[in-house]
């Protein structure tokens, strides 16, 4: 190619580029949410000289350029395979990207939220649990950093630590250990979250401490939805396939009832018509009586119960889909988020006695480290 | 319009300059070889640096008063304007320049102002002399070979920003810094991360600059000539921040008397240059402590290192045979710079004196911090393909092996036809950055 053409080639790319986006940005509709960040995108700011002074008009106007930006979602792709597959990093938006997994980063054990999160239990069972008759249980939930950093050297949290501190920290509660009881394919790629369909022998586990496993027979049908993308498939940015969403249902649980103290409802187990709801906006997670909502306070009712006994959970998230598996063995399931509200006030407001039951306080790692919003 | 995007207030301080510049300029010119030219000087370089100081330095003086004498002044609550520090050194050549008989007065203050808000290199350099561009405020051409030139050290500047330096500002800023797991390790790691992110950020924009004045048919001259190839501080300084350098040369170090005067008055010079290099890039005690920092290997190489290096090469090259071992001093003169400019770098982007201080004793195993850790394996591996493009694309050896290639009849068509196809890429791969991150502010944006 002779040098006079290559320069008006170059100057036709440059020129053209700049013309063609200014004139994609201007004829594109504004898209007002991101279905793959989970996130609403920045509008046209408010335009006075106010906001132009104050430079708040240029701000918010560049982030607004950035997110209504033509082909935004595959231009995010292109940027996450170059930096993954080109440059060979081993992370994409923060996210760590191992064999399909993909794990936030989280190599700060909070030591401060770790005291916390100890300090609210142990003020919880003191008050409530310490003088009764109910048996306390205390399930630390690894999460996946724990695995990908397992044979190798992606940061993570200081499990031993963490464990350590929570088990001297609470010694009026048994400890279940779950650490060895997962693995990372427990886990759904794309998800923080663990696979209900994965997770039989974690019920085992907790079932056989908790002394309900003789009322669970494990016995479950398989349902199959898809695609799901789970909260990290978005934010990587990388081109990878939806996953089986798999829910486990029985005769047992297709009967169960899930009371919501916080609506009034009563619904069943699975909400499977949340998964169509995903592709727009919501979590496919959504599916496991509401997934990681922010839902204080639910019940599962189980009227085939061969036992009057009820297990109250403290949990997050990961609860959402172990709960409906441990159910057979209960009459009730409470189900207690005390990040969305305060235990003693849900006590007192909805008439919660405290009796004999079975107490688990199931967490998984990452929300010990982030327990401040604890109630 | 672009620099009051940004400075929708502070575009009046930019005008006021400007004409007040311009004025002097006039009465300079109208009153040439009688003393109101050299009043009318002064008042200018006072003018201008009153600005600068008053924004820049008024607040760090207020500082450094309330910490010696226990006084609590209270500090002034003004932002600093984007680019002063280069606009007014810009408006000073100018006037220096037309009282020196180097340039010729500008009648037009359109003209004047074009030359100071030249948007492409205005709030970051290079500092572009008036004499540079004074024809072509005037007179351009516009040629397809210029416009395409002018594009591609655009978008490659535009790479090496959003490519490369944003990432080791990641490294060095939010990895290192958040890491519960420092080593000794971690902490080279750093300030190579540093060094890098500090040279591809400013160079970046050194050559978006360049090149977007030559699209729009302006030649400014090269501000960087891969310094960390250097063997020499002193070399290293003349191929960084070149225009910085030279402004300092010209307009302090020669009329101060530069280095044809007595030992004493050159050390003073050669400190005082250099104090105000340090402090032109901050009103803080680490960017003086930077720029005397480097005073100070200058001065001995002036006393002993330079003809000590020079010594061992001529051995080197006189008494051994093997060429490897032939390259033994070069190679170590190469890592006495480095050293020299990494630990510079630490001080010159740190938060504090005690942890630059801190940073340094931890670079050295004195930090109490182990050698190694998992997490300085995690980012060395993460980056490892990044830290050998930034290396390889801090020395000549791209641009050098390119040109070969270029000349050479058969792959040169290739080169030629791969040229398009890799702006397109990288323009691309920098849009896809941009939409994706919130990018990080030019480092020099703050001078």
């Amino acid at each position: 190619m002779k040098t006079q053409l290559k320069n008006k080639i170059v100057t036709v790319i440059f020129a053209g580029f700049i013309l063609i986006s200014f004139l994609l940005c201007i004829v594109k509709p504004v898209t007002e949410y991101s279905s793959s960040e989970r996130r609403n995108l920045a509008k046209f700011p408010k335009l006075t000289w106010q906001t132009i002074l104050s430079k708040d008009f240029q701000d918010d106007f560049t982030k607004y350029a950035s997110d209504q930006f033509p082909f935004r979602d595959e231009l995010r792709t292109v940027k996450a395979l170059f930096q993954t597959s080109i440059l060979g990093f081993l992370e994409s938006n923060g996210l760590a990207v191992k064999d399909g997994y993909i794990a936030k980063i989280e190599n700060f054990t909070n030591d401060k939220s770790i005291e916390n999160a100890i300090n609210k239990f142990s003020e919880i069972f003191n008050k409530h649990f310490k003088d009764t008759d109910a048996k306390v249980f205390l399930s630390i939930i690894p999460d996946k950093g724990y695995f990908m950093s397992e044979d190798g050297f992606y940061p993570s949290l200081d499990y031993e630590k963490i464990e350590a501190d929570m088990i001297a920290g609470l010694e009026g509660m048994e400890y279940i250990d779950l650490f060895d009881v997962l693995e990372l394919e427990d886990f759904y790629k794309t998800d923080t979250h663990w696979a209900q369909d994965k997770i039989l022998n974690v019920v085992e586990t907790i079932a056989n401490s908790l002394g309900s496993k003789d009322r669970i027979s494990l016995d479950f049908q398989h349902n199959k939805l898809y695609p799901f993308y789970g909260v990290y498939h978005g934010q990587a940015a990388l081109p990878l396939p939806g996953e089986e969403l798999n829910y486990l249902t029985s005769d047992i649980l297709n009967d169960c009832t899930v009371y919501d103290y916080l609506s009034g409802k009563t619904t069943p187990i699975y909400r499977t018509e949340l998964f169509a709801e995903s592709e727009q906006s919501k979590d496919g997670y959504n599916v496991f009586m509401g997934g990681a909502s922010a839902l204080p306070l639910l019940r599962i009712d189980n009227p085939n119960a061969t036992t009057d006994k009820e297990l109250i959970i403290f949990r997050d998230s990961f609860g959402s889909s172990i709960a409906p598996l441990l159910a057979e063995g209960y009459s009730s399931v409470y189900l207690v988020d005390i990040r969305y509200g305060n235990f003693d006030m849900m006590k007192e407001f909805y008439g919660l006695e405290i009796t004999d039951q079975d107490v688990l306080f199931l967490y998984s790692s990452i929300i010990l480290n982030s327990s401040f919003s604890f109630k | 319009m672009f620099y009051a995007w940004g400075e929708p207030l502070y575009v009046f301080l930019m005008l006021g300059t400007c004409l007040s510049s311009y004025i002097h300029g006039i009465l300079i010119g109208k009153f040439k070889g009688t003393k109101w030219a050299k009043v009318f000087l002064v008042t200018s370089i006072l003018s201008s640096v009153a600005i600068l100081g008053f924004f820049k330095y008024t607040n760090f003086f207020i500082l450094n008063i309330n910490a010696i004498f226990g006084t609590g002044i209270e500090f002034l609550k003004i932002a600093l304007p984007v680019g002063i520090s280069f606009y007014t050194f810009q408006t000073l050549s100018y006037t220096i320049d037309v009282y020196r008989g180097e340039a010729a007065v500008q009648k037009s203050f359109i003209r004047l102002s074009t030359y100071v808000a030249l948007f492409p290199q205005l709030v970051a350099g290079p500092i572009v002399r008036y004499t540079t561009v004074e024809e072509e405020l005037s007179n351009r051409k516009h040629t397809f070979e210029m416009f395409a030139y002018g594009a591609r050290r655009f978008v490659f500047g535009l790479g090496k920003k959003l490519l490369i330096a944003d990432q080791f500002y990641k490294l060095a800023e939010t990895f290192f810094r958040n890491s519960p797991e420092k080593s000794v390790g971690f902490f080279w790691i750093y300030a190579i991360a540093n060094a890098l992110y500090i040279y591809f950020d400013f160079s970046a924009y050194s050559d978006m600059a360049i090149g977007l004045g030559k699209t729009f048919g302006f030649n400014f001259l090269e501000n960087f000539n891969h310094p960390y190839i250097s063997k020499t501080v002193a070399e290293f300084w003349r191929r960084w921040h070149m225009s910085l350098g030279s402004w300092f040369r010209d307009y302090i170090y020669i009329p101060l008397g530069g280095n044809r005067v007595s030992a004493i008055k050159w050390f003073r010079n050669t400190l005082a240059v250099w104090f105000l290099t340090g402090f032109w890039h901050g009103a803080a005690w680490n960017f003086i402590i930077w720029g005397l920092y480097f005073a100070l290997f200058l001065l001995l190489e002036k006393w002993f290192l330079a003809s000590a290096f020079k010594k061992m090469t001529a051995f080197f090259e006189e008494k051994v045979k093997i060429p490897v071992i032939r390259k033994i001093p070069g190679f170590i003169c190469h890592t006495y710079v480095i050293i020299v400019v990494l630990i510079s770098f630490v001080i010159f982007n740190t938060r504090s004196l005690g942890e630059g201080m801190e940073f340094i004793k931890s670079m050295f195993g004195f930090g109490g911090h182990s050698f190694w850790s998992s997490q300085t394996t995690y980012y060395l591996i993460n980056y490892a393909i990044l830290l050998v493009v930034a290396i390889i694309g801090s020395t000549p050896v791209v641009k050098t092996v390119a040109t070969k290639l270029s000349e050479m009849p058969r792959v040169g068509k290739i080169v030629n036809l791969l040229e398009p196809v890799a702006i397109a890429v990288v323009l691309l791969l920098c849009v896809a950055t941009l939409v994706n991150d919130s990018f990080t502010p030019f480092l020099y944006f703050q001078f």
